[in-house]
């Protein structure tokens, strides 16, 4: 059986900040109050010097070498074989917060009502079932993308764009295309 | 001032590093000054014990479920969280024996010498548990330096509380171990300085954090004391070097600024 590994493809110059992704994952998954598996970062001034916004929209990700498993102590962390997607198997975690430290996209988050850590499980019981993801499905202007990384020609996206975590040895599963840089039109007055 | 968070882990790491270092200063000085008969106190490792003790009991109120926590051993093949439980817990057994072999009577050296190993190795395994990616300002040498240095300097006060007959021996080490501390606690913000976003502005917090003033107050007294005043050891700086202790944790656990606060702005 030939590699997968899947992970998101942020096109940041279709995205159009609407925060749709990150209220379908809310609706999808129920989560707690202020507990959000995909957020929505907006790009800063030094970034992206426009007048209109650029955003980034993130969630977990699913790392090659995840930070998140390498920091569990009991084991909740899986990197699933057939297509690479980082699982949290709630049973088994004990709230240590150890993945939240650890991983440097804040993927994993605390939820106080359980007590125990929980993140973007990349929708895996819809991939399983050929659907896509939450996120990628309600995205209006299809700025979010799952791709394969191991088929995909990714030479023309960047890994580390501006404003996200440089990081060695972890190698997340996340490709960015920038926002485009506006036109300026000069209208001739008549 | 933000609410104080991880108060179990400031706890913990205190305890069980004082515990540490306790074990490694009596070790030291035992090898350099053999024929002090009071360094083989049971009083020592019964001391070293009871932190321990009271440092994991804190260690499992972090937990979101403390239940658990007899779980976190799973995962040794890759977590350094796990390897720190089974070394402390290594450690924990080592120094009972020798507790118990103390107060028998018994002075082995081959046990002393386990757990001084043993202690070292836990302090550097706990260290390697918050190097980690999240906390750029961390994934650096910085938590072995500060652990290290807590254990150094609890370990030669409570040892010179233990052992009085000592004072006079300890007062140059305990000195060093001061100026060690005070310098780590000076130095490491201005190394991360240089470093990216999330490292500088865990400087700042640092600089603007009354905490770290506080501490680094406490520091030059407590070295004026003792490296120009020359004073002697008493309950009220064993107090006060627990209290710059317990700041300098509160820092550690609740002003590092993680890599993610940043992402979206420039990171350079």
């Amino acid at each position: 059986m030939s590699r997968i590994q899947l992970g998101f493809h942020i096109n940041a110059k279709k995205c159009i900040g609407c925060f749709t992704c990150a209220m379908a994952c809310k609706n999808m998954y129920h989560q707690p109050v202020a507990v959000l598996w995909r957020k929505l970062y907006p790009l800063d001034e030094s970034i992206y010097p426009f007048s209109h916004r650029g955003f980034y929209s993130l969630a977990c990700n699913h790392c090659e070498t995840p930070a998140c498993q390498a920091a569990c102590p009991v084991g909740a962390y899986t990197k699933r074989v057939r297509d690479g997607v980082v699982i949290h198997d709630q049973d088994k975690c004990i709230g240590c917060g150890n993945c939240i430290r650890s991983c440097p996209f804040g993927a994993p988050q605390y939820n106080p009502v359980l007590r125990k850590a929980e993140k973007c499980s990349l929708c895996w019981q819809r991939l399983d079932q050929g659907l896509k993801p939450a996120c990628v499905l309600s995205c209006p202007v299809e700025a979010l993308e799952l791709k394969d990384f191991c088929k995909a020609d990714l030479s023309s996206l960047l890994a580390f764009p501006p404003g996200f975590p440089v990081t060695s040895g972890i190698n997340p599963s996340v490709r960015f295309t920038l926002p485009q840089s506006p036109c300026i039109v000069r209208q001739e007055m008549p | 001032m933000k609410p104080i968070k991880e108060i179990p882990l400031v706890l913990f790491t205190i305890l069980s590093q004082a515990a540490v270092g306790l074990t490694l200063m009596e070790g030291f000085f035992i090898f350099f000054y053999p024929g002090e008969a009071r360094l083989w106190s049971p009083a020592v490792p019964g001391l070293a014990f009871l932190c321990l003790l009271v440092g994991l009991a804190c260690s499992l109120f972090h937990l979101g479920h403390p239940s658990g926590g007899i779980r976190s051993l799973a995962n040794l093949s890759v977590s350094w969280l796990s390897r720190e439980i089974l070394a402390f817990g290594g450690y924990g057994a080592v120094l009972g024996l020798d507790m118990v072999l103390r107060y028998q009577g018994m002075k082995i050296p081959m046990v002393l010498l386990s757990s001084f190993i043993a202690g070292l190795a836990a302090v550097a395994v706990s260290a390697r548990v918050y190097k980690n990616p999240g906390y750029p300002a961390l994934d650096t040498f910085w938590p072995f330096v500060f652990f290290a240095g807590t254990a150094w300097v609890l370990g030669l006060f409570l040892l010179g509380m233990i052992c009085p007959s000592l004072a006079s021996v300890l007062r140059p080490f305990i000195a060093v171990a001061l100026v060690f501390e005070l310098m780590t606690h000076f130095l490491a913000p201005i190394f991360w300085l240089s470093g990216g976003r999330a490292q500088r502005c865990t400087a700042i917090a640092h600089y603007r954090s009354f905490f770290f003033w506080i501490r680094g107050g406490i520091l030059v007294l407590m070295t004026g004391l003792f490296v120009f005043a020359r004073s002697d050891l008493s309950v009220l700086i064993l107090v006060l070097l627990t209290v710059q202790e317990l700041i300098g944790r509160v820092l550690f656990f609740n002003y590092m600024v993680h890599a993610a606060d940043h992402i979206g702005k420039s990171l350079e």
